[in-house]
């Protein structure tokens, strides 16, 4: 005789669940893993375990398709703009929406700023001086901020090529990078590019990624702004002595050139 | 004389059930880098999941760079089907 007690089975499922935050946007990917389990007791009498019958094996979520927020105002100032000369004081100035957290977060978290600069710009004196003590920054010890050439192409795949310019700034871990406006600035090695109309982008990204055990996870993006570099040669002259060919530059007079 | 022997099956190395991407829908209300947002999962399980009679349970793991802890489960939904447990014994 068939039994008439129903038994509830379910196949479909949906979970929804709220104010989850999300993370931040990755090159890799994160693993989800959903395991569907149920109690048994195994020998009879022992303690009763949860047996997964059911789980995911590659679901994963795709977070480098997460959008960063935005970098605003982000713009350049320099005090050389001759063309080729080398780059007197640059400054950077932009505004994060973003907070980049400490170790008070997370006490694995590092921290760090990413800076892609217009191709045009030579850097064959070296790594350029950057000062970034003047950010908003919980820690402001110069020392501890440092600036690393940025050759690898995992940030923008420009970077591997030869003539491009990035750089690393990485601040000590306990640093909190706030929100609001920022500035950093450069001196040394950089040189201006030749004159041109617009010389390319600059592209600039906060990053964090953890450190634990000594295995450190992909930098993840949590902020980027490009602005469009636009170099033009101011007029300069050339002295009258610079044009003389056989010494004899008696009479002559200064040319000038003009800016684009 | 013959006697009987006892005889116990490992099933530690059975495999469970696996449940593809294909299975699996996400949902986000917001993809935007540390916002908050609703996330909605929808799978079919590849097998009936009997509640009633042996309890279920179903556990997510996230990866470690989501935080959950502010996280709250908004709804829990299963699609039920009501059908004789014992239909086929007699």
């Amino acid at each position: 005789m068939p039994s008439s007690k129903p038994s509830t089975v379910t196949q479909l499922v949906r979970l929804t669940m709220s104010n989850v935050k999300n993370p931040w946007a990755k090159k890799t990917t994160g693993a989800i893993t959903i395991q569907l389990s149920r109690d048994a007791t195994f020998p009879a009498g022992d303690t009763s375990q949860k047996y997964i019958i059911a789980e995911t094996t590659t679901l994963t979520l795709d977070t480098s398709k997460f959008s960063v927020n935005t970098i605003s105002s982000l713009s350049a100032t320099t005090t050389e703009k001759v063309v080729q000369e080398a780059i007197g004081t640059m400054g950077l100035s932009f505004t994060l929406a973003s907070q980049v957290p400490g170790t008070a977060e997370n006490s694995n978290y590092e921290q760090a700023l990413h800076i892609f600069f217009p191709p045009t710009i030579d850097s064959s004196g070296g790594v350029a001086s950057i000062s970034a003590t003047s950010m908003k920054l919980s820690s402001t010890s110069a020392s501890s901020i440092t600036v690393e050439a940025d050759s690898s192409g995992t940030h923008d795949e420009n970077c591997q090529v030869d003539g491009y310019v990035c750089y690393i700034i990485r601040f000590p871990q306990s640093t909190i990078v706030d929100r609001g406006a920022h500035s950093i600035s450069i001196a040394g090695s950089l040189k201006n590019p030749i004159s041109v109309a617009t010389a390319g982008n600059f592209v600039m990204r906060t990053m964090i990624r953890t450190n634990t055990g000594g295995t450190t996870s992909d930098w993840a993006y949590i902020d980027m702004a490009t602005i469009a570099s636009n170099y033009k040669a101011t007029t300069g002259t050339i002295a009258k002595d610079k044009l003389a060919v056989d010494g004899q530059a008696t009479g002559a007079a200064d040319e000038t050139y003009m800016g684009n | 004389m013959e006697f009987s022997a006892s005889f116990s099956l490992d099933a530690r190395a059975f495999s469970p059930y696996a449940i593809t991407d294909t299975d699996v829908t996400v949902s986000l209300s917001d993809n935007k880098v540390q916002q908050l947002a609703t996330y909605d999962f929808s799978f079919t399980s590849p097998v009936p999941l009997e509640v009633d009679t042996a309890g279920c349970f179903i556990r997510f793991i996230f990866p470690d760079d989501f935080i959950i802890t502010s996280g709250d489960f908004a709804t829990f939904e299963g699609y039920f089907q009501m059908q004789p447990s014992s239909s086929t014994r007699t």
